[in-house]
Formats: structure tokens, sequence, C-alpha cells
């Protein structure tokens, strides 16, 4: 992989890791794809909207902050 | 429901309106939003553009698999017609950001590009890859020679392999705006402009003099110009279709 990029390497490869990345997933939900982070139970915090409609950016139930509630389908 | 109860007053519908939309907030944890379409899709570039390797969680990432589906799907879908790309980006991977400039630039609806804050390194030929691009006058792109960092095993080779990837990128840019190979190159391998290091941070202006991007403008130019391409692109269409 090479990376043409104006930021340098040690910025980009920094050692540190993030634990709070670890809880985070992707997940879609009526077809828009959202970047979660678990917070308790089945309960996720929406923290990014992955979508190229425009107009999904104005629906208030994918705004980052917003609950979503997961339940495994048994 | 109305219907099977006629003498029902007005009040008690809304009310039981209500209560219909507290329970769907209770099983689904959503209400139905109303439709809205638009026919004009937006993808924003912003961060690091990644590649076949996760970057460390720190870093502001454009993922190309999230980006190239919703590109098909862009193509595919007939309420779209038009694609607006917002970039503010600091480069990344070399393959992933051709991946995504080849897919912009073989998109058969009209694209218009927007580069605002900055378009550096491998956001430069994403910047051009659209039919129409617009940067902001604020805005910057940083034009420098792809780098590699870390053990090199056969430098002659690994030369050769980096000098065909900057060829790459330079043909794509040469081929898909204004500016020539020679002042590409020329801004790349300039000295001065960026302290201890070669290359050209050109500013929105100096990019639209350079041939490398069509007009200085902001959002609402760059809505317009998407707006008069579709109407040409429909105008154009019937005498496609006869082809066939």
């Amino acid at each position: 992989m090479i990376l043409y990029t104006i930021y340098p390497h040690d910025v980009i490869f920094d050692e540190e890791e993030d634990q709070a990345k670890k809880k985070q997933k992707t997940l879609e939900m009526n077809g828009v794809k959202l970047i979660v982070e678990e917070t308790e139970g089945d309960d996720y915090k929406i923290l990014q909207l992955i979508s190229s409609d425009p107009n999904h950016f104005l629906d208030q139930r994918y705004q980052p902050g917003e609950m979503v509630t997961m339940k495994p389908l048994l | 429901m109305p219907e099977e109860q006629p003498e029902r007053g007005q009040e008690q519908e809304q009310a039981q309106e209500q209560n219909a939309i507290l329970n769907q907030i209770q099983k689904l944890g959503q209400t139905q939003a109303p439709e809205a379409q638009s026919n004009i899709h937006c993808l924003t570039i912003v961060g690091q553009i990644e590649g076949h390797l996760a970057l460390p969680p720190k870093n502001k990432t454009t993922k190309y698999e999230h980006l190239i589906p919703q590109l098909v799907a862009i193509e595919q879908n007939d309420q779209i017609e038009g694609l607006m790309v917002i970039l503010n980006t600091v480069g990344g991977d070399v393959e992933a950001g051709l991946a995504i400039a080849e897919m912009i630039s073989t998109i058969s609806k009209p694209a218009v590009t927007l580069v605002m804050g900055g378009g550096h390194s491998i956001g430069v030929p994403i910047a051009v890859a659209s039919d129409y691009s617009f940067i902001a006058e604020s805005a910057t792109m940083t034009i420098h020679p792809v780098r590699m960092n870390g053990l090199v095993i056969g430098v002659p080779q690994t030369f050769e392999y980096l000098d065909k990837m900057q060829d790459r990128v330079t043909q794509f840019v040469v081929s898909h705006s204004n500016i020539t190979e020679d002042k590409f190159r020329e801004l790349m391998y300039s000295q001065g402009n960026l302290t201890r290091d070669i290359g050209t941070n050109v500013v929105g202006t100096d990019a639209v003099e350079y041939g490398l991007i069509d007009e200085v403008g902001g959002l609402g130019h760059a809505l317009g110009k998407l707006q008069n391409l579709i109407d040409e692109n429909k105008g154009k269409q019937p005498d496609e279709q006869v082809v066939q």
C-alpha cells in the first residue's frame, strides 16, 4: 500500500489504540448505513451516517446521538 | 378505520392517530419520516482515503467499500439524475483514490465536484474526475510526488514501481483536466513552496488559472451547474435511446 497524502507517516500510523473504537459497529437500518457505538444492552448510539442521499441527513432518525435498539433475531 | 365508525369526532381521531404513532415508536423505536426525493445524490470525501489496509482509529477515513456501491446505486437508480462530490481530504491510498476517481469519471450521469478546504494529493485526481469541477476561493490543493516510507528492498525496482504509480496519477489528472503534463510536473517538483519539501500548494484561483479546476465557486454555483448539466443530459437522451 502506498499512501499519497500530505500527512506524515507517523501521524497516520500512531501506535495508540483507541478502546472506544472497538465498541463501534457498522449496521444497516432501512437501507441506510450507520456507524454506531454500543452503549448498554441492545442500545446503540448513532455516531455517523453513511449515505449519498442528502435527505437522509435531514431525517431525525439518523442524527448522530440518536439511539437505536437492536435485538437479536431468534 | 374512520369509515367503520363514522360517528367518531375529529378529536378522537386525532387522539387515535397519536396513539398509533406512539405504538409504532414503542414497537420499532422509530416513526415514519415523510418521504422526500432528491434527484441529486452527494458523496463527501473527507479525511484520509482508506485503501486495502484499515488505518489506525484516530484517522477520519473515507472507505472505498462504502463509496463504490453508492456510486453503482447512483448509476443504476433512475430517480437519481446527478452526482455531487464534495472533497475535503488530505489524500490517502493511491489505488483506492484512483478507483474512486475512475468510478466518478465513468458514471454516465452528470457529475460535479467541489473542493472545499482542501483536496490534496490523491484528492487531485478525484477533484478533476467529474464533468465540471469547482474549487472554493479559500480551498487549496497540494501537488507533490508520491512518496514511500519504510524499508526498501531492491531500490531500482522500487523506484520504477513508484515512478509508474506517479505516472498513473499524472496521466489521470492530465487527461481529465485542462492542465498540461509539463505544468503539472513543474508544480509537483517545484522547490521553495513547501518548506523543506518539493511540490506546490495551489490555492483556489491558481488552480483555475493552471487549468486544473474549471471554476472558482461554492455550493450554489456547483448545484446550479449540476442542474444545467442534468437538463442538457435530459435533452440528449432521446437520441441515445434510438441507437440502442
